[in-house]
């Protein structure tokens, strides 16, 4: 039995996903729900200690595309539980973690909405309605969550090990259809199938492939073990304080120190190792990061292999604004050049805050309106490199279409002005009317009043068949 | 148990008929409504009144004995119900009787003391008067409790109130009276009207933690099998709503 088998949920049943604080229930949970998801299942997802956009972004990260709205569902336990203002999105039902009734409610409004069977429900986590509720969460794991998954649906709840009573987990157990235990022991991952509707009790055994581990440093490559060392030291050094790198952004310098702290409340802490990249060029994302610590490049990968880099940013800095401004996908792949972490906001979020600050916005603005200069300059450089290239091909495809040979040369047929050229090319009329004037002097072509005589089209051939200068 | 003479009318909260066995309220019953404050009996009161009319071509009459009509109307616009619209097209009929003071007029039943049976004929006059201006077959009377208030004695006010119905039930509509619940916890003392109407509706509230946890329990509905269990109930922007499928969990 693998652990892809495991993480399809059978239907008709809940299953109890039980283990001590990190030891990767809720990836296991992540996973089932892309599983679902990856063959349409509808999915329910309750969160109790994460916002539903928090959650979106970790899918997006392993590997989920753009949700379908019908498909994944979210129960945001999460907001209305620490009394944040909860931001509206279609998808999304709120309740309170506190109030078991709230959660019963939003689960059968979500179910009528979805109105077929076999839904993927997904609670994380069991663990805050016990301890606010205690004997109650019993009745609702019954009349609820074990009613549901009976409706023709399958359930998995996460529970953390070793915050109540231990009677209290075995009374949970034996409720549930199925229990899985999550540990970690060293670097293994261990779970433990107590009992499953569908399989036998066994335990499955799974090398933590999520930190530099020993085993790339087996070859005592120094460079290797350097990495490794140094990626150590980043993870402490990453316990610093969201709020105090918040403030060190020049972009809340004018924030006070309470409203800052509101906003880091939204973040997420993303840690990165060198070389791995945050998004790419064409995804959607709506997470706008802030470096707390390390280095990142934005670049924009060209078919011919070499990167065009567009910036590099160190801590203080922030990439991604543009997925904050519209829905589109990303402009540019940003990858961490050195162990990396960043501070992850999501759109709505970010967009609710901007709202109470123009001054923030003012000041993005500033800084957006010297990412576009860059960005035009090098644009500009990567024009006057080009257009030759592409002026060549016009000229040649022009031959092609229109041509007529003559003693002189080829001739196009057809009258061409300089800005039709231009539109044609891609380029201004200015740097058209140079690169004629260029071709002219190396007596490749003549032009005179819209015509335009070729006369060594091999040499044009070269000439387009050129990538760069 | 159940008599087949009975017709029945949906109530218009989406779950609530489920609870009272598929079939709504007897047709031609007066039925209590309790409840706290805040726990949205004039919600599902005007609820039951305007479905009555939208969905199920039964004209409305709201007595009011206490809020003003107009700000009734104002507050349940944001469920996005066109109050004043039904009015003008008179489908729905508002009566503001908190102001009856002493009108000289015809005793009634068993009261014969001082202005306080003028009362009770000032309110069956509003009532009949109301019934034929809009032919309502869905009446209102919010909140009773303040009827009841000036009768003193224990004896009297029950007479009142048997009089009361008696009245209504000539009238051949179907009568919700709001009563404000005494003690709002999970234990309590029945209210004597509670023994008089054919059916109590109690909307019931209580916290848990920081939280107001609402529960609906239908705890008598003559001629009805009813679902007498609490079941957890919201007001949401569309109105009342009933999960009659779901356990309260306490």
């Amino acid at each position: 039995m693998s652990l892809a088998q495991l993480q399809v949920i059978p239907k008709n049943s809940l299953i109890l996903l039980a283990g001590p604080p990190g030891a990767g229930k809720s990836t296991f949970c992540h996973q089932a729900v892309l599983n679902a998801l990856a063959t349409d299942r509808p999915t329910i997802f309750v969160t109790t200690e994460k916002s539903p956009s928090g959650i979106t972004c970790l899918l997006k990260e392993k590997g989920m595309g753009k949700p379908v709205h019908t498909t994944l569902t979210f129960i945001d336990a999460f907001a209305q539980t620490v009394g944040l203002k909860t931001p509206e999105r279609p998808d999304t039902i709120c309740a309170n973690s506190e109030d078991l009734n709230s959660m019963s409610m939003a689960i059968t409004k979500l179910q009528q909405k979805i109105g077929k069977r076999d839904i993927l429900l997904v609670f994380d986590s069991l663990t805050s309605p016990y301890l606010f509720n205690r004997e109650e969460v019993f009745r609702f794991m019954r009349f609820c969550l074990v009613k549901f998954a009976a409706e023709g649906n399958s359930v998995i709840a996460l529970m953390d090990e070793g915050c109540g009573k231990s009677e209290d987990l075995v009374a949970m157990m034996s409720i549930a259809d199925g229990v899985i235990k999550i540990t970690t022991e060293g670097n293994i991952q261990l779970l433990n199938v107590v009992k499953h509707p569908k399989m036998k009790s066994t335990r499955i055994e799974i090398p933590l492939g999520f930190k530099p581990t020993m085993k790339s440093a087996m070859h005592f490559d120094p460079s290797v073990m350097r990495q490794f060392v140094k990626s150590m030291f980043v993870q402490d050094e990453a316990k610093v304080e969201p709020l105090g790198t918040l403030r060190s952004v020049p972009l809340f310098s004018s924030i006070s120190v309470d409203d800052l702290s509101n906003l880091s409340r939204q973040l997420t802490r993303r840690r990165y190792r060198k070389g791995d990249i945050i998004f790419h060029k064409d995804d959607y994302g709506s997470t706008f990061h802030i470096i707390s610590i390390g280095k990142v490049k934005l670049s924009i990968p060209s078919e011919e292999g070499e990167d065009v880099l567009l910036a590099r940013l160190g801590s203080g800095d922030f990439f991604g604004e543009f997925a904050l401004l519209d829905d589109k996908p990303r402009s540019a792949t940003a990858t961490a050049i050195e162990p990396t972490e960043t501070l992850a906001l999501e759109r709505d979020d970010f967009l609710d805050f901007l709202k109470g600050y123009p001054e923030v916005a003012i000041c993005m603005l500033g800084v957006l309106a010297q990412r576009i200069r860059n960005l035009d300059s090098q644009l500009e450089n990567i024009i006057s490199v080009e257009p030759h290239v592409r002026l060549a091909q016009t000229l040649l495809k022009l031959m092609k279409n229109h041509g007529s040979e003559t003693p002189q040369g080829w001739e196009i047929s057809i009258p061409l002005t300089l800005s039709g050229l231009a539109g044609m090319v891609g380029a201004d009329t200015a740097t058209i009317k140079r690169l004629l004037r260029e071709f002219q002097n190396n007596g490749i072509i003549n032009t005179k009043a819209q015509q335009y005589i070729i006369h060594k089209p091999e040499e044009l051939q070269k000439k387009a068949s050129h990538k760069t200068g | 148990m159940i008599d087949m003479k009975f017709e029945y009318i949906p109530t218009g909260v989406p779950g609530m008929d489920k609870i009272l066995g598929d079939k709504g309220i007897p047709k031609g019953h007066t039925i209590l409504i309790c409840g706290g404050p805040g726990s949205g009996k004039t919600t599902f009161a005007i609820q039951f009144l305007y479905k009555g009319v939208t969905e199920y071509h039964e004209p409305g009459l709201y007595i009011t004995l206490d809020e003003d009509p107009e700000d009734i109307k104002n507050n349940m616009s944001k469920f996005g119900w066109n109050l004043e619209k039904l009015e003008k097209e008179k489908k729905l009929a508002f009566v503001n009787i908190s102001p009856v003071r002493v009108v000289p007029s015809d005793k009634i039943g068993l009261i014969q003391l001082g202005m306080k049976e003028f009362k009770l004929v000032k309110l069956l006059e509003a009532i009949r008067k109301g019934i034929e201006e809009v032919q309502a077959q869905r009446v209102i009377i919010d909140p009773v409790t303040i009827f009841m208030l000036q009768y003193p004695d224990e004896t009297e006010r029950i007479h009142a109130m048997r009089d009361l119905i008696t009245e209504f039930r000539k009238t051949g509509c179907t009568h919700l009276l709001i009563s404000e619940l005494r003690g709002t916890g999970l234990e309590r003392e029945y209210q004597f009207e509670e023994y008089l109407s054919q059916g109590v509706i109690l909307l019931r509230t209580f916290l848990k933690g920081d939280n107001l946890i609402r529960m609906c329990q239908v705890e008598k509905m003559r001629g009805l099998d009813v679902d007498t269990q609490p079941r957890p109930y919201k007001i949401t922007n569309s109105g009342m709503e009933v999960y009659p499928d779901l356990t309260v969990f306490r």
